[in-house]
């Protein structure tokens, strides 16, 4: 397959082929859980955790597919101002049901409610759900996220009550900084995150650029996601 | 708060599937929503919009065989049956999200991807309900098109509702634009744009310099924001217009092309695109871009003759420059087949059925031995100048292009003649009548008689007589009644035989050229260098018949 255009036919058809299947499958899986979640709750956890495994591959795909139109330089981001409150709803609404049952509680706290900023939405959406599917994986039973003004650009945090990041995995973030080299050695998680970075890089005002970063929380030692943006 | 609002709304739900309307209904109702109107296609839910007044519609891009979502959006803001106080949310398939977002003019006030959960619905609809009653002042100004209200309310909004502040803004610039205020609003916009980048405003900047002919400015600006920016169709539009406007027709082509990618359904852009690939003389193209047209507006409020006649039109214009007979037969059944149609859909038009008459004599079916009768076509030329009234600017120019194609000249410029006395209020289309008739050809043939004649007239300049004679003898091969090149020729010829010797042979030939220019008008910026050189013409050809009666 020579021809880059077929190639990335092929892969946006496949991309939206399974995704169309895996909203079929978080659907009946949703529908399922509907009519047992009383009387049978261990078997609603467990189709739970499979429902966020089916975002889990969706999202995979989505960066799959971004990460390929970047390499092709056919990504288009589409910029605009929007509420920062919309997006974080919007990334976060569908996975309600789930956090529920896995008793996890979800804060969301904005510095002020009305901050607009000029992003790609769909595209921030991403990432925000992105990095919340795997820390529902990790964290306890806490999961906030903060939105505030930091260093003259906008900054969304996600900290979790769980054990933290590994140090491996926040060197590989410092390791391999703007070099748009893809490191696999840590498994499945190095690919979200390099799309991720990606994303907040592609967000730039004046000489500024948008980035994220992995820390952990000085306090509790949970893990601290965080996005910058200009 | 949220549950007490949504009890009194009333919603309107839009989908082909009676097991969605139900599951959806069925959320709302669970919300607190209970007037909860159902259509399950474009027609009952049309009906239903002009009936009542809701205050939220949700309705499926996918209608099945009905209209679109889109399609019925678009219909509604035009006829004026949808009130800007309602919202209206596009429900589309997650996967096609980009696809719809990117596509249409008529901007739904949000997209919900499907499906959806409860608590999805419930935030939006909180949102939807909050944006309703804070913004109801700007909206009910935009349903009266009272922009001087809209400008107040707009500025009333950034300044207490920091909320809506950037939407408030765009309808700021809206109201002052509608209401010829550029100069405020490029204040307004450069103020924004100080602040910090904003891809909405820059395209309403560059609106402003492409208004005040700061052209070189705008196109490069538009060039960079449609770098930064590449799914901003409107800025391809506007780019499109400039390089029109500072005589870039190709580059124009190109960059509507480019646009026409992202966002193919558009018919507003599809035509500027045609007419101007039509104008480059990129005759595929225009085809394309017309039957493309015809296939977008089918089953919509755009559906016309005239899609049809364009097509036709540009397929005949592609026919002429083209040597591939397979690829002209191809072209002629695909032209038969749309005919046949335009002729069972518009069968009441006046001005249709004297066109299609006309298109069936030039497609000359085989299985239409009615059309291919010369006969046939004297009486299209006949019922043509029975009813010129009936009979619109281009279907009249295409009935005259094909007598003279045909070989029927004396019947076109019998048409041509009365057409001109009956349309003499307006020049352009007089222009273009007479432009015809000089050169009934193809567009290839003109551009390279053009060619041929200015390189003539460089050698006659150079008084080169005998090669600029040859030259313009060869336009004439492709053009053979334009005045310019007739004269150019026969000036030509005379001075030559002046330099050289006179022949009898070559005076006939002159005058027989000549007098193809009978046609011409006495108002005729040629006609009096046109009586001039002929009246030299037969006095020489007199005087010579009389020395030399060989």
């Amino acid at each position: 397959m020579s021809n880059p255009v077929d190639m990335h036919t092929i892969m946006a058809a496949t991309v939206h082929d399974v995704k169309n299947a895996l909203s079929l499958i978080d659907n009946e899986l949703r529908e399922v859980i509907d009519s047992i979640h009383e009387r049978e709750p261990d078997s609603t956890l467990k189709l739970n955790r499979l429902r966020l495994e089916a975002g889990r591959i969706n999202n995979d795909l989505v960066h799959m597919l971004g990460l390929y139109r970047m390499n092709t330089d056919t990504f288009r981001p589409d910029f605009d101002e929007v509420l920062i409150e919309d997006v974080i709803h919007d990334a976060t609404s569908r996975y309600q049901q789930t956090l529920e049952s896995l008793g996890i509680h979800l804060g969301i706290e904005l510095e002020d409610p009305d901050i607009a900023w000029v992003i790609d939405p769909v595209l921030i959406e991403g990432v925000l759900a992105n990095i919340l599917t795997n820390s529902i994986r990790y964290t306890k039973d806490r999961l906030d996220f903060r939105a505030f003004m930091a260093d003259g650009g906008l900054c969304i945090t996600l900290t979790d009550n769980g054990e933290g990041y590994p140090a491996k995995m926040m060197n590989f973030m410092s390791e391999t900084p703007n070099q748009g080299e893809l490191s696999f050695q840590n498994g499945s998680t190095g690919l979200g995150l390099y799309f991720c970075q990606q994303i907040a890089q592609l967000h730039r005002q004046g000489d500024a650029e948008g980035y994220i970063k992995l820390t952990n929380h000085p306090e509790h030692g949970g893990a601290v996601f965080t996005l910058w943006l200009p | 708060m949220e549950l007490n609002q949504s009890l009194n709304k009333k919603f309107l739900l839009i989908d082909d599937f009676s097991n969605v309307r139900k599951s959806v209904k069925g959320m709302l109702n669970s919300l607190g929503v209970s007037h909860v109107s159902e259509a399950s296609n474009g027609t009952e839910a049309t009906k239903s919009v002009r009936d009542q007044t809701f205050d939220v519609i949700l309705c499926d891009y996918n209608l099945g065989k009905s209209k679109n979502g889109s399609q019925l959006l678009e219909e509604w803001r035009t006829r004026g049956w949808l009130s800007y106080q309602t919202v209206f949310v596009m429900i589309t398939a997650e996967t096609s999200r980009d696809f719809v977002m990117g596509a249409l003019e008529f901007q739904p006030d949000d997209y919900l991807a499907k499906p959806f959960a409860m608590d999805t619905l419930q935030n939006r609809l909180d949102r939807w309900l909050d944006r309703q009653s804070a913004l109801g002042p700007i909206n009910q100004a935009l349903d009266r098109k009272d922009y001087p209200a809209l400008a107040k309310a707009a500025r009333e909004v950034m300044e207490t509702k920091p909320r809506y502040r950037g939407w408030a803004q765009r309808k700021y610039v809206e109201a002052l634009f509608h209401q010829g205020q550029m100069t405020e609003a490029a204040h307004f916009l450069q103020a924004l744009l100080d602040k910090r980048d904003l891809p909405w405003a820059r395209l309403e900047r560059h609106r402003i310099d492409v208004q005040e002919g700061k052209l070189e400015a705008a196109e490069r600006g538009l060039k960079t924001l449609i770098m930064l920016q590449p799914n901003m169709v409107e800025a391809y539009d506007l780019l499109a217009d400039v390089q029109m406007q500072i005589k870039q027709p190709e580059k124009a082509q190109e960059t509507l092309s480019q646009a026409l990618v992202r966002s193919p359904r558009n018919i507003a852009r599809q035509r500027v695109f045609a007419g101007l690939a039509s104008d480059n003389g990129d005759h595929v193209a225009a085809t394309r871009a017309y039957k493309e047209i015809v296939s977008l507006a089918d089953g919509t409020m755009h559906e016309s003759s005239r899609g049809y006649k364009d097509v036709l039109r540009s397929t005949r214009t592609q026919l002429q420059s083209l040597d591939d007979d397979a690829l002209k037969r191809r072209l002629q059944k695909d032209a038969q087949s749309l005919l046949k149609k335009l002729i069972k859909q518009y069968p009441d038009e006046p001005d249709t059925e004297l066109f299609s008459k006309a298109y069936r004599a030039y497609l000359a079916d085989a299985g239409d031995a009615e059309s291919t009768d010369r006969v046939f076509l004297e009486s299209v030329a006949e019922a043509a100048r029975e009813h010129m009234g009936d009979l619109g600017e281009d279907s009249a120019l295409d009935i005259v292009d094909i007598l003279y194609e045909k070989g029927l000249s004396k019947e076109a410029d019998a048409l041509v003649e009365e057409l001109r006395q009956y349309h003499k209020e307006s020049g352009n289309f007089v222009k273009r009548l007479n432009q015809l008739q000089a050169e009934p050809i193809t567009q290839e043939a003109r551009r390279h008689a053009h060619k041929v004649n200015t390189e003539g007239i460089e050698l006659y300049k150079h008084k080169d007589y005998q090669a600029a004679t040859k030259l313009f003898e060869d336009a004439l091969k492709f053009s053979p009644r334009h005045p310019g090149i007739i004269l150019n020729f026969v000036q030509s010829s005379l001075l030559l035989m002046g330099q050289t010797r006179v022949s009898l042979s070559q005076l006939d030939r002159c005058l027989d050229i000549v007098n193809r220019l009978n046609y011409l008008p006495a108002d005729h910026y040629q006609y009096e260098r046109y009586t001039s050189i002929r009246d030299k013409v037969i006095a020489l050809h007199a005087k010579v018949k009389h020395e030399q009666p060989s």
